[in-house]
């Protein structure tokens, strides 16, 4: 029985000891990494606000953008029949039905170059005005997105875009 | 008394010269296991610096110690971003190293609030990367379908790197889609509301505060026993090492 018992623990060791010559030797290999982020705030709510000064009866008006996005805007003129409308700059403003549309995006914090606005009647016209007249001005503004072609999308619900380009 | 002695049987003889042959040749083997491992360390002294791969942004290495802005990308692009414009962003590797090497680029994209908290919720194929043009084209950096998703992509270059060169630009334009601001997908809301006897207007851009965010992760590998060192140390059994180069399968 004894005999019997070393042969099986003689047996147990061999079976471990040939584990153990299986198993491989460890190799090490050699790497190296590096990581960069991007991380950037989107802003898409703009803002924007009339800035009028009247002067003896005429009116120079300027869109500001108030928001932290930029954005595309336009103004219209009510009664221009009976106004002389000019320009600071001519090439800032396009006019297409009874809009005057901004050509350029109009950064926050910016303003847009002014539109001046002039009474020039006849005499029996201004007659008929009496001593007040009223210059009213109306503007939206909306975010200014880019399709795939670089140029400022046309926002909704607007009958046109000028054609603005990524600088 | 009399003691009996105990012979050893011949078979218990045979066995012990086993276990011992076995022993030793066991011990040998570890003690080679031992040398190669102090090998290895004297190799890894000097082989840890012929391994080194830097990321390039525009032609230019990115910084990646010192300062907060280290590993920054398109750091001057932060607040400009323009919905649906698209922006000039080469991101590629270049061998730093003294030996050949293998490499792989990871791209993720993801958004997260103004705390800097990511939101899984929001739609990363809104950030919008385009990878590569004729160089990918052409196959030098293949796309391992197996490692990627909707958040983030594995890319291999197919060619190994050798000391001194960059690979060709794996991203090359970066653009914010310009469906963020879509009402048919649902990321502008315009409700009304009642007060009194007007009505406002409440416009709600769903993406709006948020922050874009685009990690660039490159690791690179011995080509010496490639496809071992692929399979241990980035865990792909897709990616072989074949006539020089990397090909994904």
């Amino acid at each position: 029985m004894k005999s019997a018992k070393r042969k099986m623990l003689t047996a147990l060791v061999t079976a471990v000891l040939l584990l153990m010559t299986s198993t491989g030797a460890a190799f090490a290999y050699f790497s190296d990494y590096d990581i960069g982020y991007a991380d950037l705030a989107l802003h898409l709510k703009g803002q924007t606000v009339i800035d009028e000064q009247i002067h003896e009866g005429d009116k120079t008006i300027s869109i500001k953008n108030t928001g932290n996005a930029a954005v595309v805007t336009r103004v219209r003129i009510i009664g221009t029949d009976m106004l002389k409308i000019t320009f600071d700059d001519q090439s800032d403003w396009e006019q297409h039905g009874d809009f005057y549309y901004y050509t350029k995006l109009l950064a926050p914090g910016a303003n847009t170059s002014a539109i001046n606005a002039k009474l020039s009647v006849t005499e029996k016209q201004a007659e008929m005005i009496g001593d007040t007249f009223d210059i009213i001005v109306v503007h939206d503004s909306a975010p200014a997105v880019f399709g795939k072609n670089n140029k400022v999308k046309k926002p909704k619900g607007w009958e046109y875009i000028p054609d603005i380009k990524a600088e | 008394m009399n003691k009996k002695a105990k012979k050893i049987s011949r078979k218990t003889l045979i066995l012990l010269a086993v276990a011992v042959v076995m022993f030793c040749a066991g011990g040998i083997m570890t003690a080679r296991a031992q040398l190669g491992i102090f090998s290895s360390d004297i190799n890894s002294e000097f082989g840890m610096d012929d391994i080194d791969v830097v990321l390039t942004e525009n032609g230019a290495q990115v910084n990646t110690e010192g300062d907060e802005d280290a590993g920054r990308l398109m750091a001057d692009l932060e607040g400009e971003i323009l919905p649906g414009r698209s922006y000039d962003e080469k991101i590629a590797a270049e061998n730093k190293g003294a030996a050949d090497e293998y490499v792989r680029i990871r791209i993720t994209k993801y958004w997260k609030n103004a705390k800097g908290k990511k939101n899984a919720k929001l739609d990363p194929s809104l950030i919008e990367l385009t990878y590569g043009d004729s160089s990918y084209n052409s196959g030098a950096w293949q796309r391992n379908k197996a490692e990627s998703t909707t958040e983030s992509e594995t890319y291999y270059y197919s060619r190994k790197l050798s000391p001194g060169s960059a690979t060709e630009p794996l991203m090359s334009r970066f653009r914010i889609s310009d469906r963020i601001t879509s009402e048919e997908d649902g990321n502008y809301k315009v409700t009304e509301k009642k007060v009194g006897n007007k009505t406002v207007y409440t416009y709600e851009y769903i993406y709006d505060g948020y922050r874009a965010c685009v990690e660039a992760d490159v690791q690179s590998i011995q080509t010496h026993n490639g496809n071992d060192a692929i399979e241990s140390l980035w865990g792909v059994t897709n990616v072989k090492s074949s006539d020089g180069g990397l090909v994904v399968q």
